[in-house]
């Protein structure tokens, strides 16, 4: 699950930062394509408007009129891509009738100009309100865009002023004297702009896929297969595997971290395997905090007896593999019965049980490793005696900083060892403590109570001694 | 192991904040600023005319409103040569449009407000003014063109070549002052102080 994320998340980053900034070029891109071509077109209009202005301004100062009806006219041919027109001040066409040259006449008060009998053809209606905005007041420079035919066009209106020097034929009483009609097709440069739009948004979607693609391909070898290998490694360690490594040859952080957790592997590995020669007290009161409490345990002492006679026999160096074979087998005993090893102190076991009827799982354990004399050829004839006591002990770390057991201390602790030292071989002693609580369990059975002085102990002890299961059914 | 994982998204934060940050310059760049100025001193009223001919008769723009025209004494020290006339920079000439008239004029339309239809004078419709700034780059024919909107105080250049346009006639003969016959050049100011006689 976070590895999943992590890729993705990984994805969402690249995608993202990639549309961000493609998408950002791209736009800019496009919006300076497309601003350069609409200042490209509104300068030629208005270079054309500025053109055409002083053209007017020159011929009208010498009333020459026809020659400006013969311009416009010829203008009409300079290319499909440029129309021009002219309007007076209230939208009507300029040059289609007489009324201009009657009203100079009338200002002149002398007839300066002949009327005329052919006018061009009528320019069309002017566009509103576009007109109306370039004729208002103050009048100024109107530019728009125009479709008409399905041809689209950059359009400008351009006021002509009555200027100081337009009076004198004129009169005074208007401000603007025409508007100039200006119109350039620009469908095919749109089309352009179009093919040019949609090429680079296809452009940068498909360069962002591409580059989205690669990095994210990129980043998964050098990151997220690695740190997939490893969290594989470590899982495995998790459920008790430790044959597991990280492969990552590499020489940046992530090989590193490897070959740490590779490290890490093997240093638990040898840590789990030193476990198993300590007891389990010691590893949770490693789990669970050190402070030493008292609690009630149930204590089995074991140790071998004939032992010297058996060293003098065979020699000292066949007695430890014997010796082994003979813990081995009692700690897999006391084990299944849920006694914990306290320690093994050379031919000596001490174990501890704990829980309710610690008592009676102690007992179970030493009729078990009693019964082992039935084996008594695997172990050369040793055996050991036993002995049991219960009570409230106090557990804790006990001896220096820099090698401390997990023990236990107390009465029941010497009294166990004391009915070991007591009991001869194949034989279990149990303290009056321990038979209250088993007594009346039937699938023991008990001898005594005996008297018995034990070392430390002032009075006599009651003492029983457990009974193997095969002298039980012969009672 | 988390908190990591927290700052690792930080670059990406970064980066975002960039592009962003990015995107909108580019934005604001595009959009574009009002100059904000005060090109015409408040105290304007007391400079001196440029001429004592009252500017009642009938012009294209003003038509017949009542127009006033001062000077401050910078634009006093203009110079005349062979070359013509020309104004001193920081020179500041106001026209105010004192009475709302007939006609299409400036001072019939609501944007220039209409007021003193009884005759009235007292303040001005409009208030256009001419400052010389040769190198300023809002500047025609060396002058920045302003209106100046009498009621708020706000200032506004004017882009177009309106004014411009219709003030080079002032360096060719006109109808106006004493008409330029020679076709002088006047640095686009009709009415030059001395020369408000008509030719003979
Ligand atoms: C249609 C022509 C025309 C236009 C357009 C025009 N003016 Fe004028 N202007 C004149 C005339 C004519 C005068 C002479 C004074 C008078 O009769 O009012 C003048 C005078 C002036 C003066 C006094 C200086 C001088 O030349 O004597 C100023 C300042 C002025 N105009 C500013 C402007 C401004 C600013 C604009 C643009 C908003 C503008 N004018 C537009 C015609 C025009």
């Amino acid at each position: 699950m976070a590895q999943l994320s992590l890729s993705a998340k990984i994805n969402a980053i690249v995608v993202s930062t990639l549309a961000l900034g493609l998408g950002a070029v791209a736009v800019a891109y496009t919006a300076s394509v497309v601003r350069a071509r609409q200042e490209l077109t509104s300068d030629a209009l208005n270079r054309e408007a500025e053109i055409l202005y002083s053209s007017i301004e020159n011929f009208m100062m010498v009333g020459e009129a026809p020659v400006a009806i013969r311009f416009f006219s010829d203008l009409r041919n300079v290319g499909e891509g440029l129309q021009v027109g002219l309007y007076r001040r209230d939208g009507m066409g300029a040059f289609i009738d007489n009324e201009t040259i009657e009203t100079v006449n009338l200002n002149l008060m002398r007839p300066r100009f002949a009327p005329k009998s052919a006018f061009p053809e009528r320019v069309r209606e002017p566009e509103r309100p576009y007109f109306d905005a370039a004729a208002g007041m103050p009048p100024e420079t109107v530019q728009f865009r125009w479709e008409e035919g399905g041809r689209s066009y950059e359009r400008l209106y351009r006021p002509l002023l009555n200027l100081p020097k337009c009076t004198a034929c004129h009169g005074s009483d208007h401000t603007v004297r025409g508007v100039i009609d200006l119109r350039t097709d620009v469908t095919q440069f749109l089309a352009a702009q179009r093919s040019v739009v949609a090429f680079s948004a296809g452009g940068a979607a498909a360069l962002l896929a591409a580059l989205a693609a690669l990095i994210t391909r990129f980043i998964h070898t050098i990151v997220v297969r690695p740190v997939r290998s490893i969290g594989k490694v470590c899982g495995a360690v998790t459920s008790g595997d430790f044959t597991g490594r990280v492969e990552v040859a590499r020489r940046d952080e992530l090989g590193t971290l490897a070959e740490t957790v590779n490290r890490m592997v093997e240093g638990l590995y040898e840590r789990y395997e030193l476990t198993k020669y300590v007891s389990r007290g010691t590893l949770s009161s490693i789990a669970g905090g050190q402070e030493p409490k008292r609690v009630q345990r149930t204590l089995l002492f074991s140790d071998v007896r004939g032992f010297t006679s058996y060293t003098e026999r065979h020699g000292a160096d066949a007695i430890v593999g014997v010796l082994n074979k003979l813990l081995d087998a009692q700690a897999g005993i006391i084990q299944a019965h849920g006694g914990d090893i306290d320690k093994f102190v050379g031919d000596e076991v001490v174990a501890v049980f704990s829980g309710d009827d610690a008592p009676y799982r102690a007992c179970q354990a030493a009729l078990d490793i009693a019964a082992l004399s039935s084996r008594a050829a695997e172990f050369d004839g040793l055996m050991v005696g036993m002995g049991i006591a219960s009570g409230s002990v106090v557990q804790g770390m006990v001896g220096s900083k820099r090698r401390a057991d997990f023990t236990v201390i107390g009465d029941p602790v010497n009294i166990a060892a004391r009915l070991c030292s007591a009991a001869k071989a194949g034989q279990t002693l149990v303290c009056d403590c321990s038979y209250d609580a088993v007594k009346d369990r039937p699938e023991l059975s008990f001898s005594g109570p005996y008297k018995a002085r034990l070392k430390g102990k002032a009075e006599a002890q009651r003492v029983y001694l457990l009974k193997a299961a095969d002298e039980r059914r012969e009672a | 192991m988390l908190v990591q994982t927290r700052r690792s998204a930080g670059p990406a934060l970064g980066l975002f904040a960039c592009m962003t940050a990015l995107l909108a310059a580019l934005g604001a760049s595009c959009s574009r600023q009002d100059a904000t100025i005060d090109l015409v001193a408040v105290g304007y009223a007391s400079w001196r005319p440029t001429t004592e001919v009252v500017l009642d008769y009938e012009i294209p723009g003003h038509m017949d409103s009542l127009r006033r025209i001062v000077m401050n004494e910078t634009g006093f020290q203009f110079k005349e040569g062979p070359a013509g006339v020309s104004f001193p920079e920081g020179t500041v000439i106001v026209k105010e449009i004192l009475l709302a008239g007939s006609g299409d004029g400036y001072g019939a339309g609501p944007a220039y407000g209409v007021g003193g239809a009884d005759g009235s004078r007292g303040r001005p419709n409009m208030i256009t003014a001419m400052v010389k700034a040769k190198d300023d780059p809002r500047a025609q024919g060396g002058w920045i063109w302003l209106m100046k909107d009498p009621e708020s105080g706000m200032e506004s250049v004017v882009g177009q070549d309106l004014c411009y346009r219709c003030h080079l006639n002032a360096n060719e003969a006109y109808p106006y002052a004493d008409g330029n016959p020679a076709g002088q050049f006047r640095d686009f100011v009709f009415f030059v102080p001395g020369k408000d006689e008509p030719a003979p």
